[in-house]
């Protein structure tokens, strides 16, 4: 499989994605605890976390898709990179927290590093 | 004359409000939440140590950079440290937002983690132009 014959648009759109199924394992199960479990939206701040993974995920689809965005001087990939160092940051909170970790933190850690090191690397080549 | 220019002033500045951000930690956050009575911001979860390394990795850093005559000469110091320091602010909001019967620390902390994002960056800024 060659991945540098991958544009730079697909990795905008799959890292997109990626946020997408972030968010979608937040509803998943995060913690199984004997017979309680909780999901990744029954913590407290999930909405923030909600809002930055749509920003982050909106910005890379809206730059793929050549839509003018109103960042002014920021450069969008360096803002949606910053945004998904966040998420990743997140996940790792909780990650070494919880007792009885279960398939939705991992879940979250896979798709957040999976989007970060995407728009790491159109990032990288914008700034080469 | 200061033999400290702007960059090296915003440094210290933003080194200093990221070291009491480490403080503020130990400080009470929710009223009457913990097994001895108030709970402080380390002892709301496990990884808090997490964003406290982030956070006094950039503060030191930033210290160095300031305090040294060359700086760390290729290592964008100003970048790495706007980078690492919202750890802090990202933390405090989470537990702002979920916890109930907020204490003084928990706001002192708000307070110091934004102010250190915000001269982190102007830092950063400062940087860039030269």
């Amino acid at each position: 499989m060659d991945l540098h014959g991958i544009t730079r648009e697909q990795k905008q759109l799959a890292a997109a994605v990626s946020m997408l199924l972030f968010i979608i394992s937040l509803f998943l199960k995060w913690q199984t605890f004997g017979p309680i479990s909780g999901s990744g939206a029954d913590l407290g701040s999930w909405p923030l976390v909600l809002l930055i993974a749509l920003a982050a995920g909106g910005i890379m689809a809206a730059d793929a898709l050549g839509m003018d965005l109103p960042l002014r001087r920021l450069n969008p990939t360096a803002v949606a990179t910053y945004l998904m160092s966040l998420l990743v940051f997140y996940v790792l909170v909780f990650l070494f927290a919880i007792d009885g970790i279960a398939y939705g933190v991992w879940l979250a850690l896979i798709f957040s590093v999976v989007g970060l090191l995407l728009t790491f690397s159109v990032y990288r080549e914008e700034t080469r | 004359m200061s033999r400290f220019g702007a960059l090296e002033r915003t440094e210290i500045l933003a080194a200093v409000l990221g070291g009491l951000w480490c403080g503020s930690l130990f400080l009470p956050w929710f009223a009457g939440a913990g097994p001895d009575g108030d709970l402080t911001g380390a002892g709301v979860i496990d990884s808090w140590w997490l964003p406290l390394v982030l956070v006094a990795v950039a503060s030191g850093l930033q210290l160095l950079d300031a305090l040294s005559i060359d700086g760390f000469g290729a290592l964008p110091v100003p970048a790495i440290s706007t980078f690492l320091m919202p750890a802090g602010l990202l933390y405090t909001g989470l537990f702002l937002l979920a916890g109930d019967e907020l204490m003084y620390g928990a706001w002192t902390a708000l307070g110091l983690s934004a102010a250190a994002v915000v001269f982190s960056a102007m830092a950063w800024i400062i940087d860039r132009r030269g």
